[in-house]
């Protein structure tokens, strides 16, 4: 779907693509179930762009509900996916935004949204744990769910449990 | 013993406070932690100074898990991340496996689900209520809570088979119909939790004791709630009337009258009201689902080898906040990623700007008070 299609949306949504392309008017804003508007941005975009979301009094993203990653192995690269919500007065929590980030596999680093949002923190130690993924400027990138001596990323699609095989013991 | 990066680490931080400061891990194993959460504590006396939480013990990485199981295998590891609220977790993961094969749900399903989500919320807030006050010294409320959780765990027994993970949601529906007389059941459960709400409220609100260890303890204000994605009865202590079920309303809760009970100061005190008074808003809920609820199919037309194509980020309203699911499909039957959106996690975030500047034993409060189940935030 290209962006002609965002005047079958409802008005909230129409207003909140609009002032999207005020300032980037090459972003393609794709409507998406429930409500939602998905935007594919890059990396090198990323924390000026999430700043205008939250600032500019048009969006006023105020909520960051969720910071993931997926792992597409054939197609080559890893994809960040933020999730947006507006919780404040004059929004009463319509206008939903999906923000897309494709990084490349052989060096996935996008820049850390902690400074717009710092519920990004513990959501973005998760993605680094779990996916491999570099947070530049986040301000305390370890570990948090895998022990701090673990070895890979697991929910990458060609991890490969490192641990020795146990065999199995039998009566 | 060889110096691994774990013992490094703890060695350093062990190290740094000055002359007055002191290192102290709260947890893995205490008693107010709910489970497994390390904090790593430096105080000054009994004041902490500052705070970082350490999760990951119960990790069991549901979400590589569920990328190898069919889509309906899923259901029972979602029961087992939060799992005192096992119908939330499970409605969360169905509605994003519905909406991305298309699946129409029966209108009697979604009735039927309304009322086990708002039954799950009042055993959840049951158990909550009870080890709060046991946290702060108060043994007889979590007697009072237990037995009240038990009838309730007895009714959830009858319908589901089971009393705390139900594998009762299915894609499409829920396993079964309502068993007969499970309306009387439930009325009669309503009125005795009515009357026995009244004992917990003499117990506690009001009671000098609480009110001197719950006030002005761990406040977060409005703006520091939304900034570090706050939810759930978190959000609404501070004074934001958010909640899903109102301001992006899934399933059947249009059709229902019910408030959303707000707090003012943010404070742990202002949390364990709104959590008090959405009792009440259950049973409203529950009372008006039982008295439309409509005939007809209980599971609605599934294929059956689901396959799941496209993305989608689906959020539902837990007892303890904003519970996400966000399931992408690649057209085969199994998901090609199922990541799982904790609010204790995000909440955990929270201790540090709530807890330091206050003394040790508040923070037993403030833990208390957002409600945290390890289980959601390892997964």
């Amino acid at each position: 779907m290209s962006d002609h299609d965002t005047t079958q949306l409802p008005e909230h949504l129409q207003r909140v693509a609009a002032a999207l392309r005020d300032q980037y008017p090459q972003l393609a804003v794709e409507p998406k179930d429930g409500n939602w508007l998905e935007v594919k941005i890059s990396a090198d975009q990323s924390p000026e762009f999430f700043r205008y979301l939250k600032e500019h009094p048009g969006l006023a993203f105020d909520y960051l509900s969720d910071v993931t990653a997926v792992d597409y192995l054939e197609q080559g690269h890893f994809q960040v996916v933020y999730h947006l919500v507006r919780i404040g007065t004059n929004a009463k929590g319509r206008g939903k935004l999906v923000v897309k980030i494709d990084v490349p596999r052989d060096n996935p680093r996008v820049p850390s949204v902690v400074d717009v949002w710092p519920t990004a923190n513990f959501l973005e130690r998760e993605v680094y744990d779990l996916m491999g993924i570099t947070f530049d400027g986040h301000p305390d990138l370890r570990r948090i769910l895998m022990r701090e001596d673990w070895v890979g990323h697991p929910l990458r699609k060609d991890y490969v449990d490192q641990r020795p095989k146990r065999t199995r013991v039998t009566r | 013993m060889a110096e691994t990066a774990v013992t490094g680490q703890l060695k350093q931080e062990a190290t740094t406070p000055a002359e007055h400061e002191l290192f102290v891990n709260m947890g893995p194993q205490h008693p107010s932690t709910h489970g497994v959460l390390r904090l790593m504590l430096t105080v000054d006396g009994e004041r902490v100074l500052s705070l970082k939480p350490d999760v990951g013990y119960l990790h069991r990485c549901f979400e590589k898990i569920a990328e190898r199981r069919s889509v309906p295998m899923v259901v029972p590891y979602c029961d087992r991340t939060d799992y005192l609220a096992a119908i939330t977790s499970e409605w969360a993961y169905v509605m994003a496996a519905e909406k991305l094969m298309g699946v129409e749900v029966p209108e009697r399903a979604e009735y039927i689900r309304v009322i086990v989500g708002e039954m799950q919320r009042i055993a959840s807030h049951l158990l909550w209520f009870g080890t709060f006050a046991l946290d702060l010294g108060a043994t007889t409320a979590f007697l009072y809570s237990f037995r009240e959780r038990e009838t309730l765990f007895d009714i959830f027994q009858k319908l589901t088979g089971a009393r705390m993970l139900y594998n009762y949601l299915r894609v499409g529906g829920v396993r079964n119909d309502l068993y007969d007389g499970f309306v009387e059941d439930m009325q009669r459960y309503l009125k005795l939790l009515e009357e026995k709400l009244i004992e917990y409220n003499n117990l506690l609100t009001g009671n000098r004791i609480f009110e001197t260890r719950t006030k002005g303890v761990g406040v977060i204000s409005k703006e520091d709630a939304l900034a570090y994605g706050a939810s759930g009865p978190v959000l609404r202590g501070s004074g934001v009337p958010h909640d899903l079920r109102k301001a992006d309303p899934y399933s059947v809760y249009d059709r229902f009258e019910f408030g959303i009970p707000v707090g003012e100061h943010g404070d742990v005190y202002s949390r364990f009201v709104v959590r008090v008074q959405e009792f009440y808003e259950s049973i409203k809920i529950i009372r008006q689902a039982l008295k439309d609820l409509p005939g007809g199919p209980w599971q609605g037309d599934v294929p059956r080898r689901m396959k799941l194509v496209g993305d989608v980020y689906t959020r539902v309203e837990s007892p303890r906040g904003e519970v996400g699911v966000y399931l992408v499909g690649d057209g085969s039957d199994q998901p090609y990623r199922c990541h799982y959106r904790s609010p204790c996690f995000v909440h955990l975030q929270l201790l540090e700007p709530m807890g330091v500047g206050h003394l040790i034993a508040d923070m037993v409060a403030i833990i208390g008070s957002i409600d945290i189940v390890m289980g959601e935030v390892d997964r």
